[in-house]
């Protein structure tokens, strides 16, 4: 069946289907129902306002007394009440709305709406008053105490035949005394913006086609050059999706930021409503680490993997690209609930009971389905890379000879997959409780409040290990390929690893120190967090080890890594100041938990990204990036980003919560904040902005490199693993698979037997009786 | 007034010593050996080797990497030990507190200075009643300990809850919905409050307390979440 229909009615379906769930959630939150009646009239008599009847409003007047009373007349002219109405008891009817004041009916012939707007009586059967025998009406209005007023005025001329048939209708609109100012919604203006990113993104892939050829340039030969990326599953070009698709949300993740940052800029602001508010900073939140950061992982992943361990692409190709396509999907879910108005306000903890009870939005379900799809995603490509792991290293490449990003990427895949199960778990049964009534978290029918934080932070915490543990492989290749030295401690920074991945399990508790659990667990989560230092510090020592005896050259993916070591090493001071349970009680939801997992995350995972795309851009796209703009993006960058950052330790300590639509400076009546929070507040939105503008000059750098810079040689920065091995770009297959590349050592190195894991991957692997990895 | 208790700082201090010894042994360590053993000319020198497909030389030193394995380890460990002493102090309950009990609710505070009136177990004591926004509560002595009223926090009527300096409290807390969590500023506590379970902080205020302070919810319940304050004073 789906095989006989062509391809491009499949994607018309599909493109229709798609702008049916984005367009259906914002046709329902129409604040007055599909109909909006002010707005499009009364259709009633008629679908469009007729220019023959002529309504009018009288009585108001030219400079306004605040709060007087005022007698308003209404009437109209024309229509078929005047030229043919048969029968003279029904002649005509009105609708007024006022957007400020009172009105009020003065006698039987109006009533008083439920919205506060008035109307005539007798407009159905069951109201006797005769409102609707006249053409004049008279209402009273009390102006409101300060500003003016916009009314709307809709009248019906009626034929009076008792149907709607002929019946015609026009509309009016008057103002008074003075108008606001009219104000960007943050809706509007978020709206607008990740409409403008995605013309902006297909725009730079337009041109980017376009310049590849400039001669040859043809709208024909556009498509099957499109298709052919979102089609492939070759695993060069899933992972340039996936980057796409990680800087795409990250530039819409910083989006949200700044338009939350701008409502922060001052205490007591009103550029978003709290409602915008708690829906924005729930999806910056969400974008950040699901939309942004694990994509642009897997796409490095997708992209180093097969060509550093020497296979020819990853184990199951289209599996691949089955994660990667989930994505996009999970993106429209949890986005459709945002612009429906109505979108997920749970934080991205998504805590239970809040995220289950009436007064969370709507759109937390399409939040939570949204998840399942990603939990899915990560499982199915994380499965890809074990199998890749397990079975394509190159031949000679024993587990301890494996890169070290490489080993980053199997244990944070191992992590994910022990860890991403309860989130899973969690999700669905929030998604049964949100739609059909079961009650795992109705805390009156039993629940356990704790629950959900139990099983959030028991994935939560691993899953901070599993974005940021890629990010140390990238710094660990970037470091000593730039020093032109081995890897200080190969063996220690594995160990590292294991050890972050194991103790990682067990301090999840230290995200519930205030959530009333046992003490006894907040008790050992304290000792277990304090431990997670040993191993990090390892890995940071060993990092700055390796630049000894070396001759370091600096580059821009040199930088970067250098910048990740003061940042990431912030990150991870600060965050030894949250196990000690007696500081965490008053730094627990403060803005010091702000800064420092934004050291973390954009300190140590973002820099470490950036540095990876510097280091294997010629790799991935044949041309060297142009070092001055990525100089000029280092120097932004890292001085805004830490203006953004630091002074929210400051804040923190002075007791500024997070997630609140903004903040209390002190007074003569109570201590809150001091009064240097607005300036130090002030700078922080400021400094977002040349943050967000600094990451801009990357994408430049980006399109504008890969269509004109420099060729790149096979190995441009002189690195050993085997990704420099074949040619920049890479041929497909990555590894020609009848001549794969075989590990040699610089040193006399002794095959030994494999060990016990190693037997017991073996074991799993590959069937005794099979005789091969080839079937 | 300062935001956080004694407590808090005084780890604070300690915490802020190390946290400066290790970034500044590290951003020592990072600026002298990228700029010693930077390439002079810029030209690459590959001083191990490298070359693609072969793994390269070992580097490493046993005894440099225990040694980075073990001082962490000790100086973690007496963090902890130092971290370890005041939540007994935290945790542990006057049985002369006097019970304050805590409503969490979307999106007010309910607080009541008596909570155990009418009970067996109710203390010696007298409660006064002002119209329905007022409540004293005096002990035994006569002395009031506790009193609630309401104050204008920009422009909305918030709970103002007034406790007497050098006298324990217990305060038991609960939720009628979903979680919230009062943070007490001045002295840098918080604990959520839980639908059907009850969490308790005990806190003997001092007399450098004294004051009124904001209450802020910090556990994110929904939409009035940033506006859920009230206040508390410390009174002599």
């Amino acid at each position: 069946m789906i095989r006989s229909m062509n391809k491009p009615r499949s994607f018309g379906l599909l493109a229709i289907l798609l702008f049916a769930l984005v367009l259906a959630p914002s046709v329902q939150s129409y604040p007055t129902g599909i109909s909006g009646a002010q707005d499009g009239g009364c259709s009633c008599h008629g679908q469009t306002a007729s220019s023959e009847v002529v309504p009018s409003l009288e009585g108001l007047p030219t400079e306004l007394e605040p709060g007087a009373t005022y007698t308003l007349n209404i009437s109209f002219t024309g229509g078929p009440s005047f030229a043919e109405n048969a029968e003279p008891a029904a002649l005509g009817g009105f609708h007024l709305w006022a957007s400020a004041g009172v009105l009020a009916p003065v006698d039987g012939m109006v009533k008083t709406n439920s919205d506060g707007s008035v109307t005539h009586t007798g407009d159905d059967k069951d109201d006797t008053g005769m409102g609707n025998d006249q053409r004049e009406w008279q209402v009273e209005w009390t102006a409101p105490m300060e500003g003016g007023a916009k009314f709307t005025l809709h009248v019906n001329s009626v034929n009076g035949d008792g149907t709607n048939g002929g019946d015609l209708w026009g509309r009016l609109t008057a103002e008074v005394g003075p108008q606001p100012v009219e104000q960007a919604s943050g809706l509007t203006v978020l709206a607008s913006a990740i409409l403008l990113m995605v013309v902006i993104t297909l725009g730079c892939v337009i041109w980017v086609f376009y310049r590849q050829d400039p001669e040859a340039f043809a709208w024909e030969r556009f498509w099957p050059w499109f298709s052919d990326y979102i089609t492939s599953t070759d695993h060069k070009k899933v992972g340039t999706l996936y980057m796409v698709n990680g800087l795409f949300f990250l530039g819409v993740g910083g989006l949200f930021a700044l338009i939350f940052r701008v409502q922060l800029a001052t205490p007591g602001n009103d550029f978003l409503t709290q409602d915008e508010y708690n829906q924005f900073f729930t999806m910056h939140g969400t974008t950040m680490i699901f939309l942004a950061a694990m994509p642009m992982i897997a796409g490095f992943a997708n992209w180093i993997v097969p060509l550093q361990i020497g296979a020819p692409d990853l184990a199951l190709p289209r599996l691949n690209a089955l994660a990667f396509w989930l994505n996009p999907a999970a993106a429209l879910l949890l986005f459709s609930g945002i612009f429906s108005g109505q979108g997920a306000d749970t934080g991205w903890t998504g805590y239970a009971p809040y995220i289950v009870s009436h007064t969370a939005h709507s759109g937390a379900t399409l939040w939570v389905a949204g998840q399942i799809l990603i939990v899915a995603s990560s499982t199915i490509s994380g499965i890809n890379f074990m199998t890749t792991f397990c079975t394509m290293r190159a031949p000679g490449m024993g587990w301890m000879q494996m890169p070290l990003f490489s080993w980053s990427m199997l244990i944070a895949t191992l992590m994910l997959f022990i860890s991403i199960p309860a989130f899973g778990i969690g999700l669905i049964q929030v998604l049964l409780d949100r739609t059909i009534g079961t009650v795992f978290y109705e805390v009156a029918a039993g629940g356990d409040p704790l629950l959900w934080s139990h099983l959030f932070w028991y994935f939560g915490h691993p899953e901070v290990y599993v974005v940021v543990l890629p990010a140390f492989g990238v710094i660990s290749e970037v470091l000593s390929t730039s020093a032109r030295r081995t890897i200080f401690g190969y063996k220690s920074m594995v160990f590292a690893l294991a050890g972050i991945g194991i103790v990682g399990f067990i301090v999840y508790g230290h995200h519930m120190f205030t959530s009333g659990m046992s003490p006894v667990l907040r008790f050992v989560t304290m000792l277990t967090t304090m431990l997670v230092a040993v191993p990090t510090g390892i890995k940071i020592f060993n990092w700055l080890q390796t630049m000894h005896g070396g001759s370091l050259v600096y580059r821009t993916h040199t930088l970067w890594a250098l910048g990740f070591l003061v940042t990431f090493t912030l990150g991870g001071i600060s965050g030894m100041y949250f196990p000690a349970v007696a500081m965490d009680l008053h730094l627990h939801e403060t803005y010091f938990v702000v800064a420092h997992f934004h050291y973390v995350f954009v300190g140590g995972i973002v820099f470490g990204l950036y540095s990876g795309i510097y280091y294997w851009f010629p790799k991935a796209t044949g041309r060297m990036m142009n070092e001055k703009v990525g100089i000029l993006h280092f120097m932004t960058g890292f001085i805004s980003y830490n203006l953004i950052f630091w002074p929210m330790h400051r804040l923190g300590i002075q007791g500024m919560p997070r997630r609140q639509h903004t903040y209390f400076i002190t007074t003569d009546e109570y201590f809150a904040l001091p009064p240097e929070a607005a300036d130090w507040n002030m700078l922080i939105t400021v400094a977002a902005f040349m943050f967000f503008a600094s990451n801009l000059i990357l994408v430049y750098n980006m399109i504008s490199s890969g269509l004109r810079g420099q060729k790149a040689p096979s190995d441009p920065w002189g690195g050993w693993s085997m990704e420099w091995l074949v040619s920049s770009p890479p041929p497909t297959p990555s590894h020609d698979p009848s001549d794969l590349p075989v590990l040699e050592f610089a040193e006399i190195h002794e095959d030994g037997e494999p060990g016990f894991f190693g037997r017991m991957i073996q074991w799993m692997m590959i069937p005794e009786d099979d005789g091969g990895e080839e079937e | 007034m300062e935001a956080g208790g004694e407590i808090f700082w005084y780890l604070f201090d300690i915490f802020n010593l190390w946290a400066v010894i290790v970034l500044v042994i590290v951003l020592v360590w990072m600026f002298h050996h990228s700029l010693r053993y930077r390439s002079k000319d810029g030209s690459d020198n590959n001083v191990d080797n490298f070359k693609p497909g072969v793994f390269p030389k070992e580097n490493d030193n046993l005894t440099m990497e225990l040694t980075w394995t073990i001082i962490p380890f000790i100086l973690i460990v007496y963090l902890t030990y130092i971290a370890w002493g005041p939540i007994d102090e935290m945790w542990t309950a006057d049985p002369d507190a006097h019970e304050i009990s805590v409503v969490g609710n979307q999106w007010y505070w309910e607080f009541d200075c008596d909570p155990m009136r009418g009970t067996a177990d109710a203390p010696e004591s007298s409660v006064e009643m002002e119209n329905r926004s007022a409540m004293m509560f005096y002990n035994e002595n006569g002395i009031l300990i506790c009193e609630l009223t309401t104050i204008e926090v920009e422009g909305q009527i918030k709970p103002l809850l007034r406790v007497k300096a050098e006298e324990s409290y217990n305060f038991a807390m609960t939720s009628n919905d979903v979680t919230h969590a009062p943070f007490f500023l001045d002295w840098g506590l918080k604990e959520d409050t839980q639908p059907g379970m009850e969490t308790r902080l005990y806190y003997t205020p001092s007399m450098d307390e004294v004051g009124s302070s904001l209450l802020m919810c910090t556990e994110y319940c929904g939409k009035d979440h940033g506006y859920m304050t009230a206040v508390v004073e410390v009174f002599e």
